[in-house]
């Protein structure tokens, strides 16, 4: 395993919009150290799509450690529809 | 380098000075008026009346723009400061700055500055920017947690890959790759609201 992207995603057909409120929370599990923070409240511009590419978990080589870089790109897709989400994360990679 | 360094920092700096410049200014009854109007008018902020000292939109903007700045000239000037007039007095500057704080002993030589900026860059990564911890990690967790008022979902996935090749989808219904390296717990639900977590074990 090389890379693990990280995704959120509004089901059928509902979309961002219909969420009414939303936190999220991507932690180190053994020190609880916040590795990535995303506010999805200050989004309202995005709110009509489905799905939000958050994080890249990755690394080089299996001898490496691991980093993460924060995404933030919203799109269609979602999980009963992840095509739109496979093509946007392919040019992740 | 030095300015990517210092990033966070530098934000935090900006953001205080733009505080300071917004919120403390003028008499304590001038301050009482303003945040009375403010507060008075909160509902109805809309962009009829943006043009008030005090808007939502504006200080969005604000925010965005700190969060974007990427050079000295701009941090300069969003702290309300004067800037160095050329290049090499700002070079200047960060030699005499790196002098001063081997002299009082705030860093010794070949020290390693990432170790001390690590603890501090987490929380205020914006788009498209990195973080490491080489290394260290071993167990990751991913958890959203939504509400609503009509049931629906905001299904946390996580998509894995070797090089360009998707190896497995975890998400609500597929929770868990490889003994059990990653578990997704499924939909944990109450009538308002719901949580996914996924947690990943990096070997």
């Amino acid at each position: 395993m090389t890379t693990l992207v990280f995704e959120l995603s509004a089901y059928c057909q509902s979309t961002l919009l219909d969420v009414a409120s939303a936190s999220v929370n991507f932690q180190d599990a053994d020190t609880g150290d916040m590795l990535c923070s995303y506010d999805l409240e200050s989004h309202n511009n995005i709110s009509h799509l489905k799905s939000i590419v958050m994080y890249k978990l990755y690394r080089v080589s299996p001898n490496d450690g691991w980093h993460v870089l924060a995404i933030g790109d919203s799109h269609q897709g979602s999980a009963d529809s992840y095509g739109p989400i496979y093509d946007a994360v392919k040019k992740l990679l | 380098m030095t300015f990517e360094a210092t990033i966070v920092s530098k934000r935090l700096t900006m953001l205080t000075v733009y505080f300071q410049w917004l919120l403390c200014k003028g008499s304590t009854k001038v301050r009482a008026f303003t945040y009375d109007n403010f507060y008075e008018s909160a509902a109805a902020q809309t962009s009829s009346s943006s043009s008030a000292h005090l808007s939502y939109q504006k200080f969005r903007y604000y925010i965005h723009f700190i969060m974007s700045v990427k050079t000295w000239h701009h941090f300069y000037k969003y702290s309300m400061a004067t800037c160095p007039r050329s290049q090499g007095e700002m070079a200047q500057l960060l030699k005499d700055a790196i002098k001063n704080s081997a002299r009082k002993g705030y860093h010794k030589r070949g020290m390693d500055f990432s170790l001390s900026q690590k603890s501090g860059t987490s929380k205020l990564l914006a788009k498209g920017e990195q973080y490491s911890k080489s290394g260290t990690m071993r167990r990751v967790v991913f958890q959203d947690h939504w509400t609503f008022d009509n049931t629906m979902y905001l299904d946390a996935s996580c998509l894995m890959y070797s090089g360009k090749k998707l190896i497995s989808t975890i998400d609500y219904q597929n929770t868990i790759q490889g003994n059990d390296a990653v578990v997704h717990s499924g939909d944990a639900m109450t009538d308002r609201s719901g949580t996914h977590t996924i947690e990943i074990l990096l070997k």
